[in-house]
């Protein structure tokens, strides 16, 4: 921060300058000087104070807590006893924990990748502007705005083994296995068909943020790169993309992050939540579990502060590896 | 990130307070006096969740007014909670803002009264007794006390396509062998139909099979309650069901998942020739599709290899919460519904029955479940068990670990024994505390 602060140090030592090099400069008067100090520190802070509560209020507090209840046994609605690191312990040595741990990681690259380039190639195609570009622009936008929920239990009608279009499609497509193929009756089925339902829920809003990335990059230097005879795809590669970086590394965090929170597709989609027998269970919804219908709220935090930390190590990386690269 | 657990229940509190507040506070000013004292008067909270939907609520709500004409200066406010009930009474019960009176599943009032929020029904045990239907005061029971009274119940039995058994000349099923025999021929002679519908997501609709089997859940020993499920009858009932599937092919594979909706769509559609189905099953198949009900039988559940044919008693139960400040008014509230009268009014709407034994003999030789296809329902009733009554039994439930059990079977990817040792554990570590 380049706040210039008038040091204090020429208090009481009069005669000697205020501040190293400043000899040019008198000693103001205190009250002055107070006024000053007032309005480029003090100001600022309690113009933040409400801010910085309401911050500190939902984010930081729920976080804190979090983690301090990890630290202690869950006892249905009570905090229990103190048991250190005996819940992350509990947590590294359960072989449904890590198997789930494993299973969102997987989860999250192939949502993360697949979210990417469908909305980059909807971007693309949206910013050269076909015909009906701003119609089309609304019509993208539609499955963000659907609920979740709804939205899952629609695509788990379309992988419905009896009545489903998806089997009706891949049938009359020739792939007469999938004649009332049962998507949910093993784990990797079941991630497939909610894979498709999450990427088509991220893709929207992730388009939308590339398009208008797109659109900024439109300039000089495209149309110099143009003239000087770059095909569309150098244009796009060469040129655009890596303009767009801040952008695309900002996206590729968010829809990590949306990946690995991904909840209500895996709650509406598999029965029980999180099977059949484990196969579909990821982070979030064995917190959920934990916390909700074992009413153990020690072992859920553990898993929530495991997460988080997760999270806050990939955001660390993906920033540290643009910078270097810039 | 999924926010700390204790934050969510203190925001959902602090909501609750003030939802109640926006719709409560404008009437609790006529209640002065009322609280702590034995007079009938001022306002009494009551939620209601699920069976109550929207087709019910019209029912209640002039129940409500018709309790407040008899007993004037009483006020009844109630609130319908819809599916989430659960979650939404644990919330309450976090941040102390629970009504006075609650209709709560029969399975939780062991876990609310273990949390320590219900207050103790004053009936004793042969009163009770007396009153109500056998398999539903065991579900109001917490350590050796009542906590709620049985309000409405609903059990299984089989339902099938009398029309295909009489082509083929098969009888009303009395064994779980006859069930796989009648649902073989079914199968065989009918090209589309499948012999059982098969309902894999939903435990309720095969755990009692090891009771019929001769086996138990959980037993009590020393006021402790163990797992019993891993017996070896609990795992032939296992395989029992599991073939059925597996062996015998005798549902669509996709059944491992399915609930009891998909097993009456597919009934409904004629894919299927029988199933295990509560009363409720029995009405959304007649919805879905009304010409079927002459086609349609059902007859109580089967008996298996131990001599039993008992099913679970689903159901629900009024309970007043602990903190209630205007018990007398609540109590009254709640012997007002249970007239009979006013209970059936209520359970013919949801398709249940009634948990006093007065009113399920009037539904049973008069009433709604003395019709042919319906009477199979009022006999089943008296045949009926309930879940473990321990604080924790939800957890296993919730966590879908009976069912994860059932699946593993099914798919093959465990033997009966080995999932039902895992089960087992689960079940100890949930309840065994």
């Amino acid at each position: 921060m380049a706040i210039t602060v008038p040091r204090s140090g020429g208090r009481g030592r009069s005669g000697a300058p205020a501040r190293p090099g400043g000899s040019d400069r008198l000693p103001r008067p205190r009250s002055k000087r107070r006024a000053r100090f007032f309005d480029r520190v003090a100001l600022p802070f309690l113009l933040l104070v409400p801010l910085l509560a309401i911050v500190i209020g939902i984010v930081g507090y729920p976080i804190v807590r979090t983690v301090y209840i990890s630290f202690f046994d869950g006892a249905l609605l009570r905090v229990g006893d103190f048991v250190g690191l005996g819940n992350y312990s509990d947590l590294f040595t359960d072989h449904y924990f890590l198997a789930a741990l494993l299973r969102t990681t997987i989860f999250a690259i192939v949502c993360v990748g697949g979210t990417m380039l469908i909305s980059l190639i909807v971007a693309v195609v949206l910013d050269a502007g076909p015909w009906g570009a701003r119609i089309a622009t609304i019509i993208v936008l539609l499955p963000w705005a659907m609920p979740r929920v709804a939205s899952g239990i629609i695509w788990k009608w379309i992988f419905n083994d009896q009545y489903g279009i998806a089997n009706w499609l891949l049938v009359h497509l020739g792939l007469h296995r999938f004649e009332g193929y049962a998507w949910f009756n093993s784990g990797f089925s079941s991630l497939v068909a909610i894979t498709l339902a999450v990427v088509w829920h991220s893709v929207p809003f992730i388009a939308i943020s590339m398009l208008a990335g797109l659109r900024a990059t439109r300039g000089e230097v495209l149309e110099a790169a143009r003239v000087d005879g770059a095909s569309f795809l150098q244009c796009l590669l060469r040129i655009r993309l890596p303009m767009m970086k801040p952008l695309l590394v900002i996206l590729t965090v968010m829809s990590t992050i949306f990946a690995y929170q991904s909840f209500d597709h895996f709650l509406v989609m598999t029965t029980p939540p999180g099977g059949p027998s484990h196969s579909t269970e990821v982070l979030s919804l064995l917190t959920w579990l934990q916390a909700f219908t074992e009413l153990d709220q020690g072992t859920a935090g553990a898993m929530a502060v495991v997460t988080f930390v997760l999270l806050a190590a990939i955001t660390a990386v993906y920033v540290r590896v643009t910078k270097e690269e810039t | 990130m999924q926010r700390s657990w204790a934050r969510l229940m203190r925001v959902g509190a602090a909501a609750t307070a003030l939802a109640l507040c926006l719709t409560a506070c404008g009437n609790d000013s006529d209640d002065s006096g009322a609280a702590g004292g034995g007079t009938v008067s001022g306002a009494i909270d009551v939620w209601m969740g699920d069976p109550i939907g929207a087709v019910q609520q019209p029912t209640l709500l002039q129940l409500g007014k018709d309790y407040e004409a008899a007993n004037p200066g009483t006020k009844v406010n109630f609130r319908f909670l819809g599916a989430d009930a659960h979650k939404t009474y644990l919330t309450g019960i976090a941040g102390g803002t629970n009504p006075c009176v609650a209709l709560i599943g029969n399975t939780w009032t062991p876990e609310f009264a273990g949390l320590g929020a219900l207050a103790e029904n004053p009936q004793s045990a042969d009163q009770m007794k007396s009153t109500y239907v056998h398999g539903m005061i065991d579900s109001t029971m917490f350590e050796g006390k009542s906590y709620a009274v049985p309000y409405d119940t609903g059990v299984r039995a089989l339902i099938y396509r009398k029309d295909l058994f009489d082509k083929a000349g098969l009888q009303a099923p009395k064994t779980w062998d006859d069930v796989l025999a009648a649902a073989t021929k079914v199968q065989s002679e009918n090209p589309g139909v499948n012999g059982f519908g098969i309902v894999g997501g939903n435990q309720w609709y095969w755990l009692p099979m090891v009771w019929n089997w001769g086996g138990e859940i959980a037993t009590q020993a020393d006021g402790k309650w163990k797992s019993a499920i891993n017996s070896p009858q609990a795992a032939q009932a296992f395989n029992f069901y599991a073939d059925l599937l597996t062996k015998h092919n005798l549902a669509p594979k996709g059944s491992v998942t399915w609930q009891g909706a998909d097993a009456t769509k597919a009934f409904a559609l004629g894919q299927v020739g029988m199933m295990v189905g509560g009363s409720w099953d029995l009405k959304a198949i007649l919805t879905q599709k009304p010409d079927l009900e002459s086609k349609l039988a059902t007859v109580a559940m089967p008996t298996g290899p131990g001599g039993d044919s008992t099913t679970f008693a689903g159901g629900s139960n009024l309970a007043i919460f602990k903190d209630c400040d205007n018990k007398a008014t609540a109590q009254s509230f709640i012997d007002f519904m249970m007239k009979t009268d006013n209970l059936t009014a209520v359970t013919n709407k949801i398709g249940l029955l009634p948990a006093t034994v007065e009113a399920l003999d009037r539904e049973r030789t008069t009433g709604a479940f003395s019709t042919p296809l319906l009477k199979a329902y009022a006999e089943q009733s008296t045949k009926t068990k309930v879940t473990p009554p321990v604080a924790t039994w939800g957890k296993v439930e919730g966590t879908g670990a009976i069912v994860n059990a059932m699946q593993a079977v099914m798919n093959g990817q465990k033997t009966a024994d080995a999932a039902l040792k895992e089960l087992s554990d689960e079940i100890d570590a949930a309840i065994g505390q």
